[in-house]
């Protein structure tokens, strides 16, 4: 008998498959995307990880630990450490005066020796030419040209005196030591003949530190002078045990407190980025947070997944639960039924699971195409966008996670089943176990939605726990998306998103004052220039108020009552008249009434240090047609207030002046003299328009916001393409789990809907009672989501700790494009599911039942 | 007076060697009032019969009147509102709605028309089912008797012109079955109704005014 049934169990497995192929496929595509959705998250964890590695050793070059002054001796000990995978060297042999270098700061260079491995090791950039062959050949840095304005080239020889650097009384000198001109000198000089036969990128500031007075310039085989050396670990993770270890420190804390007495090596650098990220360690605030949204992510992934799959095999069961009672009635133990069940279950997940993996790195791998694509120029500078890389950390994570969920959605019906009792079952349908108060109607139903409405209401009542996982999935998708948004609002206005609300994307400034009208109108006169605004700050800058009165606002920091002279300073600004007069609209004042006043914009952001959060309010109390008295360089001087406003006026939008600003016609206010100090310019082609600037060699700044137009642009692309691809998989899952209730819950009802038919309801009322059973639980989800959602968003502005006392923020686009998507979904399903009803006879179903 | 003439009514299901003649030119006309029993052996085309004339089914060929009016030149709408008026089904087994009680399923037709209920007609209905006190349970809290008594309860409400029973009594006990014929003998007489009751028990047929016997899909009247 044993044997027999475990046969008989795949075979009826198997066919159950084929009973009902929608089914079975509609369930493995949800588990598909639900370990699709796992292994992406996973995989894209690994990939930042190693797009952060391989950023970190392209900067620094591949060492954990960089330990100065090291003997030969001593290096071959700490080769002998296991954790020990590599270790290259380098010789400090020298610093030497060079001829002919401009900047004050630097005017030595920084010899080193290394051999090639170390030289392609550390990561240096050869521009030019090649690494040196002999102790003859050099390579130098370009920065001895651009900074140092010394001019040499391939070809070029140079002689130098290499020495120590030493101050008068003897002590050794290193980079970290800032050049001073009358206290140090090169001791035991040694001179040198080379050939420059290459030229590098200024090294980055891990080999170069910025203060160091030397240029670095490196060649081969002089091995002289300290020699410091490189250590690469084969395990980063354990790198708390084996740095103390090489450094003879008692433990890692000593190190890193710079308790540094009794080591044996005082002279150490750590690579503290590369260690950062190949340790991963949860502790690190930005790895941390990292762990903390994954782990958020994944919960509601498996959390959607389990209500899903398990309802897909909870539909299962109902549907055969003939076969069920059946089985049992032929004498299968309730554990066997149990079995089969699981199997199912489990043949799901083999044929799922791995389809789910391949699909969740394949959308990884595109996705990050598509995401090095628009942003790979602006995130890393020596890379070419994010790298893709998956271990096996991440599909043992989806597998395991795989079979959990479907483990925990199939014990459930597993358990269903095998507790069918064959009697109960043969005798009929006990779909109907409620009460008949339950199903009490109110009143209102039947007026307003007639009997069609009746029966809807009630079948919802009868049917909630089915209908629940549907109603659950909506609420939750809703949720998601509408709190999504609130965090992508905040994200965004936290990291200074300044540019979308700018009417200019050039700037010209430093220098612009001392350019003649003749000048000015050179620029002018270029093409690409849509418009342009011209701000001129005045000639002694501020007004400053000192009438207590007239503040509204103080800041209690800064004030103290002894001051006598507390007050706040207005910055003066002006406007050209073409800018002023539109800037008076934008603002909603009459030009021509205030074109000899002043615009007073006053509107500060307070900070309470406490919560965090921010308040707005205005500076002063002014209002339009007062008078202004105030301190304007030496003399008191007043100004009228055509009009107050809380928007900045072109080119100070991204400033901010807590006494406010004063803002003139400088064409129309003759009281103050005005000096340009900006031209904001809006052009049709930046690029091509910076280009023509800069051939006119004005000795201007130009500041091109294009660029950063583009990769902010680019950057809130990424993000949302991230976050609404995660809420359209969530909703995907939730989707197939809806269509799964639905059509089977309009299975089971057949015989109910013939029987309606039957006793003469017509199609058109037929098709209504549908309807409203749509409309009744769509509305309920979508309630229970909204309301949620506006939680959710109340949540994420507290989070970012920036409260807009102006008013609650109500994410009515969400909202509206959930009700409708929700509804869209919700009648596409239920018209298909009327279609396939009507098309069945009603005779055809009388005649099953009664026969 | 005629209520009911079936006239050269044939069905055939399916197609070439499939092909089923379940009815085959059948006709035979009823008056009102008229209690008819139909028998005859399984698959004979019993319910067949009874679905074409309650509408619920298309004939391939013949026609169908009640009240002198050709049933299927109705289109489906209309053939619907027609049923819920003029017919009352009752079937053996499943013939109420789960999520309605008692009362809410007698009344139903009443409610698809828009019609109000008439509560002492009510009350008075639900005194001859011997329901008054089943009233407010849901179909899974009665009986079989209970059900089939209900359901009659609904075939009655609206008054139709005829009450097709497709064997009312298939699925009770004697005794249940027995109330269940006395009913409709009931109704048939106090109220009129013209009843055309499909069974295969012979005692029960005999209580009937009229036996038509049907045979692969033809009528032999007795």
């Amino acid at each position: 008998m044993r044997k027999l049934v475990k046969s008989e169990e795949w075979e009826l497995s198997l066919k159950n498959f084929k009973l009902n192929k929608k089914r079975t496929i509609s369930t493995i595509i949800g588990i598909i995307l639900s370990v699709a959705l796992v292994c992406a998250v996973a995989t894209m964890a690994t990939s930042f990880q190693e797009t952060l590695i391989q950023n970190a050793i392209s900067e620094t070059g591949y060492y954990h630990l960089k330990v100065g002054n090291v003997t030969d001796k001593e290096k071959e000990e700490m080769q002998k450490i296991k954790n020990v995978q590599n270790i290259i060297e380098l010789y400090d042999v020298g610093y030497a005066k060079m001829q002919g270098i401009q900047n004050e700061d630097k005017p030595y260079v920084h010899l080193y020796s290394m051999r090639n491995e170390t030289f392609e090791n550390l990561k240096f950039k050869l521009i030019e030419g090649r690494f040196p062959e002999n102790e003859e050949e050099i390579i130098i840095s370009k920065h001895i040209k651009t900074n140092g304005k010394v001019n040499l080239k391939i070809g070029d020889t140079i002689t130098i005196e290499v020495g120590q650097r030493m101050t008068l009384d003897n002590e050794k000198l290193n980079q970290n030591n800032p050049y001073i001109e009358r206290e140090e000198n090169i001791n035991n000089k040694k001179t040198y003949n080379f050939k420059i036969v290459g030229i590098i990128e200024r090294p980055e500031y891990s080999f170069e530190d910025y203060g160091d007075p030397g240029y670095t310039i490196i060649s081969t085989n002089i091995n002289i002078g300290e020699q410091n050396i490189y250590i690469a670990l084969k395990n980063s993770h354990k790198y708390k045990e084996t740095i103390p270890e090489i450094l003879g420190a008692k433990d890692y804390n000593e190190v890193k407190e710079l308790e540094t007495e009794n080591f044996k090596f005082k002279d150490f650098t750590l690579n503290k980025e590369l260690l950062r990220w190949e340790d991963f360690a949860v502790s690190d605030s930005t790895v941390g947070m990292l762990y903390s949204v994954i782990g958020v992510v994944l919960f509601i992934i498996i959390f959607t997944s389990v209500f899903c799959i398990r309802n897909s095999f909870a539909i299962s069961t109902t549907e055969k639960i003939h076969m069920y009672g059946m089985l049992a009635s032929i004498g299968a133990t309730k554990r066997q039924i149990k079995k089969i069940v699981i199997l199912e279950a489990m043949i799901l997940g083999i044929i799922g699971i791995p389809l789910g993996i391949l699909s969740g790195l394949f959308a990884d791998f595109v996705l990050l195409k598509i995401v090095n694509l628009l942003l790979g120029d602006f995130l890393f500078a020596n890379l070419d966008g994010i790298v893709f890389k998956t271990s096996i950390l991440p599909i043992l994570i989806s597998v395991f996670l795989g079979f959990l969920t479907i483990y925990l959605s199939a014990i459930s019906s597993a358990r269903k089943a095998s507790k069918v009792s064959p009697i109960e079952q043969l005798r009929g349908n006990n779909d109907i176990k409620i009460k008949a108060k339950k199903l009490k109607t109110p009143k209102i139903i039947e007026k307003v939605f007639k009997t069609g409405g009746v029966l809807a209401y009630k079948n919802l009542k009868r049917s909630k726990k089915k209908y629940r996982t549907t109603v659950i999935s909506i609420t939750v998708s809703i949720f998601i998306f509408i709190t999504m948004n609130a965090f992508i609002t905040n994200a965004f206005d936290l990291t200074g998103n300044y540019y979308k609300d700018y009417d200019y994307n050039m700037v010209l400034y430093n220098g612009v004052e001392n350019l003649s009208q003749e000048q000015l109108n050179k620029i002018f006169e270029l093409n690409n220039i849509k418009e342009k605004y011209l701000l001129y700050d005045a000639e002694q800058y501020s007004l400053t108020v000192t009438d207590l009165s007239k503040i509204n606002t103080i800041d209690e920091r800064n004030y103290s009552e002894d001051e006598e002279d507390f007050g706040y300073m207005m910055q003066i600004v002006a406007l050209d008249d073409n800018s002023f007069k539109k800037y008076a609209k934008e603002i909603g004042a009459k030009y021509d009434e205030i074109k000899e006043k002043g615009i007073l914009c006053d509107e500060i952001t307070e900070w309470d240090e406490e919560t965090g959060n921010a308040k707005k309010s205005r500076r002063y109390n002014y209002d339009e047609n007062d008078t202004i008295t105030g301190l304007y360089g030496e003399k008191e001087i007043k100004v009228q207030v055509g009009a107050v406003t809380a928007d900045k006026p072109y080119g100070l939008e991204g400033t901010y002046s807590s006494g406010g600003y004063l803002i003139f016609n400088k064409d129309y206010y003759k009281d103050l003299t005005f000096n340009l100090s900006q031209i904001n310019i809006n052009s049709n082609n930046a690029e091509k328009l910076q280009e023509e600037i800069e051939n006119l060699k004005l000795n201007i700044s130009i500041n091109n916001m294009e660029e950063n137009v583009k990769e902010e642009k680019a950057m809130v692309l990424v993000i949302k393409i991230f976050l609404y691809g995660f809420i359209a998989v969530i909703t995907l899952i939730g989707v197939t789990n809806i269509f799964n209730t639905i059509t089977s819950n309009m299975e089971l009802r057949q015989k109910e809907f013939a029987m309606l038919k039957s006793i003469g309801m017509t199609k058109k009322e037929f098709n209504r009672m549908i309807n409203l059973e749509t409309l009744f639980y769509g509305t309920k989800s979508l309630i229970y989501g909204i309301i949620l959602g506006l939680i959710g968003t109340y949540a994420i502005y507290n989070a970012f700790a920036v409260k807009i006392d102006a008013g609650v923020y109500i994410p009515i686009k969400p909202i509206i494009l959930s009700i409708i998507f929700v509804f869209i979904l919700i009648f596409i399903i239920m018209r298909y599911s009327i279609f396939k009803i009507n098309k069945q006879n009603i005779i055809e179903t009388i005649r099953k039942e009664n026969v | 007076m005629e209520i009911l003439k079936v006239e050269n009514l044939t069905k055939i299901y399916g197609r070439g060697l499939a092909e089923v003649k379940a009815l085959d030119n059948v006709s035979f006309t009823v008056n009102k009032g008229e209690f008819v029993a139909i028998v005859g052996a399984s698959g004979s085309g019993k319910s067949t019969l009874l679905h074409l004339i309650g509408g619920v089914d298309r004939p391939t060929s013949g026609k169908v009147f009640i009240n002198g009016k050709d049933i299927y030149k109705y289109n489906d709408d209309e053939l619907a509102v027609f049923r819920r008026r003029e017919i009352g089904l009752i079937y053996q087994f499943y013939n109420l709605i789960p999520i309605l009680n008692v009362e809410e399923n007698i009344v139903l037709p009443l409610k698809l028309d828009g019609k109000d209920v008439e509560q002492d007609k009510l009350d008075e209905l639900l005194k001859i089912l011997g329901l008054e006190n089943r009233r407010n349970h849901l179909p899974n809290e009665l009986s079989g008797g209970q059900q089939q008594r209900t359901s009659i309860g609904r075939a009655l409400i609206t008054n139709p012109a005829i009450i097709l029973a497709d064997e009312p009594t298939g699925n009770l006990d004697s005794k249940s079955s027995d109330e269940i014929v006395d009913l409709l003998k009931k109704s048939n007489k106090q109220y009129n109704q013209t009843i055309i009751m499909i069974t295969h028990n012979l005692e029960i047929a005999k209580t009937a005014d009229r036996i038509l016997r049907i045979e692969d899909g033809k009528i032999c009247e007795n």
